[in-house]
């Protein structure tokens, strides 16, 4: 698939989303709902002091790639000592050729593979398929998304929330499944399907939360199980990870694990958290015989160099996306990449370049939520503001040329959106400001601003706004 | 490819010092974490106060799984009574158990007398068996209070599939494994890599195997485990 999910027109593509009322309903409830589990979690961490934790973990991410070289090496070394084997990936290219090749060589037929978006951002799956292995997603929504013909995922953490139960029901149907659309009727097929998969792959391929540099771990974090099966049976086993997904240290990944699983589905911990170390002991009946870690580039480096860096310390809890006023509205689809919210708006022009994605700093109100919430502690919404700068000063590139007009009149006019301040963005917009309007437009607000006066951003704190909005205020 | 190989690694690294705008140091001393709230939950706890947060953690998840997930504080004189129950409660099956010495030491012989017991030299059978296993049947290595979790460290007897495919678990808890939370699972495992210990696999565990990803709607089982007991024990 690769980071870009299709090719359609971006304007054509988010109409479609915004008429797609399923998915636009189902962007609400997972907000609520999470958004409500999260906070109530986080409360009960410690002595509630999110903002702490928060800096902690934003320290940790910070520190590592400030020495991402040495960390790396270090890291390699330890997998070594473990048994396993490292492969360092410049670009997508050459880490799903290097996948491919040892899984061709080895004479797998099949892979079981879970949930993981840098396997999905080297098309880890098309190269294997193309060289003629089966390839099994077990994770639940995955292995969904492709009977469904692989159909993209519209979040990271749960990727098929875009399809309703009528819809998986009916992808069920075409492979064998004659029950009704009942949730847990649905997860019984899916799991007669998968148990025996597990037992009879050749190989299980897998991502990455946190490699631990201090001993050559990799951590994986889930609630279904599924990656702990992918790491059991077979013997032949690949982890693929970003480069920048590393902890010094077990004691820093505590904090970020800490954060993760309250922050991705707001619970305390998922049901595993599990840490890998290479191959199994020898005379093991089970476990790794064979293990490689392929460490991806793709981009990265640039961005270690760029003014965008700290996004970098992104841990993928999609605590951003699930805060997000736009990406509520329009789902994650529209960001036409496997990166969406405003992760997905910083990262994914910095690893597949403005041209496909110049519309996606637009897709933002700047009213900071997702940097509240971030426990990376990245300022999100600065960097997003800093893409459009880049846009408007360097590549010279107008906000409301043609297609993005709709994009960008679609956040603006919605009252509440627009409303949405949090002192950085009255403060940005203060030179633009006669009379207590907006009447010169910069990015998004120029184009707008021509056609009428926008009203002055309000100084609202976020969690202000949001808290009022929970107690049945504007939607 | 041989085993034990780093491919690219100086084109790679290189490149990365290079944007980072020196050599790569020959060490890195790590600053230490600027606060640290992670040390201060549970602090000072005893065994018994941490059982109970254990408990009361446990019994949290319980709500939240409809009775999926379930917990009870038992002394050493009633394990035997209490695991034989528990093995039946969800109907009978299969069972399979880890070949562990422990079971034995606490009068646990008869109770599993019929259980599988995982046994390396018998190859892949193992994983057929636990495939099919109504039960499963383990103790955990270190147990997180925070969270209710168990933790199963790799070793030979144990089984990974054991401990990820039976439809129901039960897991002896013994009172003296429980740690405030993660931080001190945490410090385990890096007291034994600096020995040089680092097992294959690490795995904490706080539920049976769940996923919200048909409209968020929670459904237990859908891969692992469907239910999960744990049997705490006061006095072990
Ligand atoms: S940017 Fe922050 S909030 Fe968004 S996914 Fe990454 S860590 Fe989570």
């Amino acid at each position: 698939m690769g980071i870009k999910i299709n090719n359609e027109n971006f304007k054509k593509n988010l109409d479609k989303n915004l008429n797609n009322d399923f998915m636009r309903a189902a962007m609400v409830k997972a907000q609520d709902l999470i958004n409500k589990n999260r906070t109530n979690v986080l409360s009960q961490l410690g002595d509630g002091n999110y903002r702490e934790w928060q800096k902690l973990s934003g320290e940790v991410r910070a520190h590592v790639l400030e020495n991402l070289d040495f960390y790396l090496n270090q890291f390699a070394e330890n997998v070594v000592k473990n048994g396993g084997n490292v492969f360092f990936a410049k670009d997508a290219k050459e880490a799903s050729e290097y996948v491919t090749k040892l899984a061709v060589e080895r004479g797998v037929k099949k892979v079981v593979k879970a949930k993981s978006m840098v396997t999905e951002e080297i098309g880890l799956n098309h190269h294997l398929i193309d060289a003629g292995v089966d390839v099994k997603e077990t994770d639940l929504a995955e292995y969904i998304l492709q009977l469904d013909d692989w159909n993209p995922p519209s979040h990271m953490v749960v990727p098929s929330l875009h399809l309703n139960r009528t819809q998986i029901k009916d992808v069920f149907a075409k492979n064998g499944y004659s029950g009704k659309d009942i949730p847990e009727d649905l997860a019984a097929f899916a799991r007669a399907q998968l148990r025996n998969e597990y037992v009879t792959a050749d190989m299980g391929i897998y991502g990455c939360n946190f490699a631990i540099a201090e001993s050559g771990a990799i951590s994986l974090i889930s609630n279904e199980g599924n990656i702990d099966l992918c790491t059991s049976a077979p013997e032949l086993q690949v982890a693929v990870m970003g480069m920048e997904r590393i902890c010094a240290t077990y004691e820093d990944a505590d904090i970020c694990i800490s954060l993760l699983a309250r922050n991705a589905v707001g619970a305390k911990s998922t049901s595993y958290t599990t840490f890998v170390n290479g191959i199994t002991e020898e005379g093991a009946a089970d476990g790794a015989k064979e293990f490689h870690v392929v460490i991806v580039d793709n981009g990265r480096s640039k961005v270690l160099k760029s003014q965008f860096k700290e996004v970098l310390q992104c841990m993928r809890c999609a605590a951003c996306l699930n805060i997000c006023p736009v990406y509520r509205q329009v789902g994650g689809h529209s960001y036409n990449a496997i990166y969406s919210g405003p992760l997905g708006v910083v990262l994914t022009p910095l690893l597949a370049g403005y041209d496909d994605f110049k519309e996606l700093p637009y897709m933002c109100s700047l009213c900071g939520a997702c940097t509240e919430v971030c426990p990376s502690n990245i300022p999100l919404h600065s960097l997003i503001h800093e893409h459009k700068r880049v846009l408007a000063e360097e590549k010279k590139v107008s906000a409301f040329w043609g297609a993005s007009m709709s994009g960008a009149g679609m956040v603006l006019s919605r009252p509440w959106m627009y409303k949405l301040g949090t002192g950085v963005a009255p403060l940005m917009t203060k030179p633009l400001m006669v009379d207590g309007k907006i009447k010169k437009g910069i990015s998004i607000l120029k184009g707008w601003t021509d056609k009428r006066d926008l009203p002055a951003l309000e100084v609202v704190r976020f969690r202000d706004w949001y808290a009022k909005r929970s107690k049945g205020g504007n939607k | 490819m041989k085993k034990g190989q780093i491919l690219n690694r100086e084109s790679f690294i290189s490149n990365l010092s290079n944007i980072l705008g020196r050599e790569m140091p020959k060490e890195v001393v790590h600053p230490g974490l600027s606060s640290t709230p992670h040390l201060e939950i549970y602090k000072g706890f005893t065994q018994a106060q941490l059982a109970e947060e254990f408990h009361k953690n446990a019994q949290v998840n319980k709500a939240g799984s409809g009775g999926k997930i379930d917990s009870v504080i038992i002394e050493k004189k009633d394990l035997a009574k209490t695991v034989a129950e528990k093995l039946v409660e969800h109907g009978t099956g299969p069972i399979i158990a880890w070949n562990d010495e422990r079971f034995a030491q606490w009068g646990l012989t008869d109770v599993l007398k019929d259980a599988y017991v995982w046994t390396d030299e018998k190859g892949r059978e193992n994983v057929d068996k636990a495939l099919n296993a109504h039960y499963g049947v383990c103790v955990s290595d270190l147990s997180l209070a925070e969270t209710a979790s168990y933790t199963v460290i790799d070793k030979l007897g144990k089984g990974r599939s054991s401990n990820f495919l039976p439809l129901n678990y039960v897991c002896i808890v013994p009172q003296s494994t429980i740690v405030p939370r993660l931080t001190q699972g945490m410090q385990k495992l890096h007291e034994m890599s600096k020995q040089g210990i680092n097992p294959a696999a690490i795995n904490f565990i706080c539920g049976s195997s769940s996923s919200s990803d048909i409209e968020l709607n929670k459904v237990w089982g859908v891969h692992g485990p469907i239910r999960l007991t744990y049997l705490i024990v006061s006095d072990l």
